[in-house]
């Protein structure tokens, strides 16, 4: 193992959402951010194996329902539903996590990896999460994205 | 007579995003299958010929490990080509497959082209 898990969290993400949805993150400053005011989405992941550990990705709603509607091909990021946004948020972060692993840990250990799952929380913890040092910050069209690392 | 096709993973989203490749190919396909996981995938191959199985492998009651090896072990299945379309990173894990029969390997996230591609490998043998 090598290197900052933040920066591979942000290296698979940036692959994950170029790939996927035509999406670019940038790192950015806690002090930067704009503020999450409202329900955000927070989407966990848990690894285990040789190593262990977890990931999350915290967003407001109207970046979950984008990359939900790039990733299906939808025009209008308003016809999706809840449990479409969330179903995509899973496989999101699933994907994430799969080249998290290879990045962090390389092509040899191996992983099982937990059925991901959805959290709502308010905009009052995703304030208090941006004090947390497992927490790394990213822009991603213009929209907020929160990134969770734990290795154990 | 067009290919039956089996698609297994518990997204959703990931089932829509094949189901439209698969539409939009040029292939001869008959009727596309769909399951959550290998539990419900064993009780559809159990009632259906099916020509090729597209299967995740981290999938919740049933993964796509267990589900490829009960395959192998069952004479009416043991012989339908699966293709696993996957997050699995691990070289071991993916030569673990392959020496279980797996006609295919695609890593998410994935391109059109390269499920086409293999698609049409497999299936046109």
């Amino acid at each position: 193992m090598a290197g900052d898990p933040s920066e591979y969290l942000m290296e698979a993400l940036g692959h994950v959402l170029i790939t996927t949805v035509s999406m670019s993150p940038c790192t950015t400053q806690a002090k930067d951010m704009p503020e999450i005011k409202g329900e955000a989405l927070n989407v966990r992941i848990e690894y285990s194996g040789k190593h262990s550990g977890e990931l999350g990705l915290i967003m407001e709603r109207p970046l979950a329902s984008l990359i939900a509607a790039r990733i299906l091909g939808l025009e209008n990021a308003n016809d999706i539903f809840d449990d479409m946004i969330d179903d995509a948020m899973r496989e999101l972060i699933n994907v994430v996590c799969g080249h998290f692993l290879t990045l962090m840990y390389g092509y040899t250990p191996v992983f099982k990896n937990s059925i991901p799952k959805v959290f709502r929380i308010n905009g009052a913890a995703c304030t208090m999460l941006l004090s947390n040092p497992n927490i790394c910050t990213f822009m991603v069209d213009g929209f907020p994205l929160l990134g969770q690392v734990r290795t154990r | 007579m067009g290919y039956n096709i089996l698609l297994v993973d518990d997204s959703n989203v990931v089932k829509a995003v094949l189901m439209k490749i698969l539409a939009g190919s040029s292939l001869p396909i008959n009727q596309v299958f769909d399951a959550a996981n290998g539990v419900e995938a064993l009780k559809i191959l159990g009632a259906n010929t099916m020509d090729l199985v597209i299967t995740d492998i981290n999938m919740p009651l049933m993964d796509g490990f267990e589900l490829v090896e009960r395959m192998r072990l069952d004479m009416m299945l043991k012989n339908i080509p699966v293709i696993i379309i996957s997050t699995e990173g691990s070289l071991t894990s993916i030569s673990n497959l392959q020496e279980m029969g797996i006609k295919g390997y695609v890593r998410k996230p994935f391109v059109a082209e390269e499920i086409l591609s293999i698609l049409t490998e497999v299936l046109r043998g």
